[in-house]
């Protein structure tokens, strides 16, 4: 029988490696679409070895698809990640980032800017729009997080508390664009939209060292995070200390996520099937889940950001609808053919 | 040797537990009775530390309020009474966390060999690539009481572990509880329902009445018609057969012997 464990860890292994290859793929069909008329041929040569390519080839490889297929990656791994271990402290399918209010709150403190004229700064608007989304982020979580302290941090309490948020946030949504001249609700929008373009090399390695550091503290407490899946009694009797794991996980998933959602807006489905997609896949052994989760987000929007430069010759459709639209049917297929 | 002393719980204003004394040593099966709601779980939860109470809980003479979470969780298994389960993990993995305070990232060979043995034991080996949630509400609880005594236990504490198994299940499970209890020198407490079950098994009784204990003995000086019918308002009979095992039969509710009489 341990050789049965053995092989069964093996299996699991071998098909996250699998995955992991998949997104690799996914990430280089994201950085070979475009209506440039780059050839993938010329992006290798660019990718590799970037002094002996034009200008320009050199720009659209480095300063274009480049950041936007890694922001991509990083931006689907961690929705991904923070909406299974969400979903794993909540003891709740359906909580996500999304569904508790944090990218409401994201989304609030974008349009805010927007409304009151910071996003159209020189260069102040570039940094602020982002820092602001991510100030009312952490905010939506640090409500959450003080209605659910005075309930001993009960997973219902948190979940009531997070879609009391999205509704609270919603309406200031809704309040700012009717206060917002008609420039400035087409910006609000297509942020709310959700956007891989304004990718960088100063935002990436700002989201890949949060991602970094979460997902490893993510992966140490693999074990403890398992056993809440049990319940929160049969956790605390093998020696799980429930309530402060849930506190900390919580506010690790909260700064993943503000950071994520403040650079590309709110980008809702991923971290919800993601999730799924893993669980249905790998089952709930955390050591497997939560990277399976990561890779399945990434691999679902680095899909969405190759096709929503495709399907409109010439122009970029808007992301967030983009992951819904091919997410969905790919999920609902895996769920029928779940034996 | 598991000591409680004095303990007493409240929900609000409500007495579930008033000094609560009584000791259950190692090597036995300690049985706690009781009517239903009389605050056996409740008692069972302090001593797994889920409930703040006050008075004393000591094993091997030192308060447990003193033992590191971790460190109390390592020694001592319970299981609880509640046997939904949703996740999606096979019962391998889920037998596997009992080994949790002793788990590193990647799974031991000590590990894995200990939940094999236990499965074995305890015949389910055959489930162990079964998912938890696919299996009847006995196979799980078999599942569940396996975790609990995957780490070897020094202090082993049950909630109604027969609750979901058929009567044969129910003979062979005690029998391997108290074959393990002699064998690994466990301090064993359960709680049961089936007062036959209990007179067979348990080497010590604790009767919880009116928050307090009725009764504490072995089961030949405990059960009598007269605590039957204080405790759970029965008439019985109650016989001692050739083996010295304790018998009894219920006859009737007292109610239903008040209300005769009310009536007439």
């Amino acid at each position: 029988m341990s050789n049965e464990y053995a092989s069964f860890t093996r299996k699991k292994t071998i098909i996250l490696i699998i995955a992991l290859i998949i997104m690799i793929g996914a990430f280089f069909f994201n950085m070979f679409t475009g209506s440039s008329g780059t050839t993938p041929a010329d992006m290798f040569a660019t990718i590799f070895n970037p002094g002996a390519a034009d200008i320009k080839t050199r720009a659209i490889v480095w300063d274009m698809r480049m950041p936007i297929s890694v922001m991509g990656v990083l931006v689907g791994a961690a929705l991904g990640v923070a909406g299974a271990v969400m979903q794993t402290i909540l003891n709740n399918p359906l909580a996500s980032p999304y569904t508790l209010g944090v990218s409401a709150g994201a989304g609030v403190g974008a349009s805010l800017v927007m409304v009151l004229g910071g996003g159209s700064l020189v260069i102040l608007g570039r940094f602020l729009v982002p820092a602001v989304a991510f100030i009312f982020s952490i905010a939506a979580c640090f409500a959450i997080y003080m209605i659910s302290k005075a309930r001993q941090f009960t997973p219902s309490v948190m979940v009531l508390a997070g879609i009391g948020m999205v509704f609270f946030f919603q309406a200031f949504q809704s309040f700012l664009q009717y206060m917002a001249s008609a420039e400035t609700l087409q910006n609000i929008t297509f942020w709310t939209f959700g956007s891989l373009q304004k990718a960088d090399w100063v935002n990436i390695p700002i989201l890949g060292g949060v991602f970094a550091v979460v997902f490893i503290i993510f992966m140490v407490n693999a074990w403890k995070l398992t056993a809440m899946r049990l319940g929160d009694n049969r956790a605390k009797s093998m020696g799980v200390n429930v309530d402060r794991i849930r506190k900390q996980m919580f506010i690790l998933i909260s700064i993943l996520t503000a950071t994520a959602v403040a650079f590309v807006g709110t980008i809702g489905f991923i971290g919800i099937v993601g999730p799924h997609i893993a669980r249905m896949i790998l089952g709930e052994d955390q050591r497997f889940f939560m990277p399976m989760s990561a890779v399945c987000g990434a691999i679902i929007l680095s899909l969405a950001s190759g096709v929503s430069k495709i399907l409109v010759s010439g122009a970029i459709f808007p992301i967030g609808i983009i992951t819904s639209l091919i997410g969905v049917p790919f999920y609902l297929i895996l769920l029928l053919k779940k034996k | 040797m598991l000591q409680v002393q004095d303990l007493k719980f409240s929900y609000g204003k409500t007495t579930i537990l008033d000094n609560i004394t009584f000791t259950a040593n190692p090597g036995e099966m300690t049985v706690i009775l009781g009517a239903n709601g009389s605050g056996k779980t409740t008692m069972l939860q302090c001593i797994n530390r889920l409930n703040k109470y006050e008075g004393q809980v000591s094993f091997e003479n030192k308060d447990i309020a003193g033992f590191t979470h971790e460190d109390y969780h390592d020694m001592m298994s319970y299981l609880d009474q509640n046997l939904a389960c949703d996740a999606v993990l096979t019962v391998f993995e889920v037998v596997l966390l009992g080994r949790l305070t002793r788990l590193g990232f990647r799974v031991g060979e000590e590990d894995t060999a200990s939940v094999e043995n236990i499965l074995r034991l305890m015949g389910i080996d055959q489930f162990s690539q079964r998912g938890i949630s696919e299996l009847s509400g006995g196979q799980r609880q078999l599942v569940f009481i396996a975790q609990a005594l995957v780490k070897n236990p020094k202090l082993l504490v049950m909630d109604e572990p027969t609750s979901a198994l058929d009567l044969n299940k129910q003979f062979h499970l005690l029998d391997f509880l108290k074959q393990e209890t002699y064998k690994n020198d466990y301090t064993t407490l359960l709680t049961l329902h089936h007062l036959d079950m209990a007179a067979k098994y348990a080497d010590k009784l604790v009767i919880i009445n009116d928050n307090k204990v009725y009764a504490e003995g072995p089961p030949r000086e405990v059960f009598t018609p007269k605590m039957l019918e204080d405790v759970y308002r029965v008439d019985s009979e109650v016989y001692i057969d050739s083996n010295k095992d304790v018998h009894l039969i219920a006859l009737s509710s007292t109610d239903n012997k008040q209300e005769k009489r009310s009536i007439a």
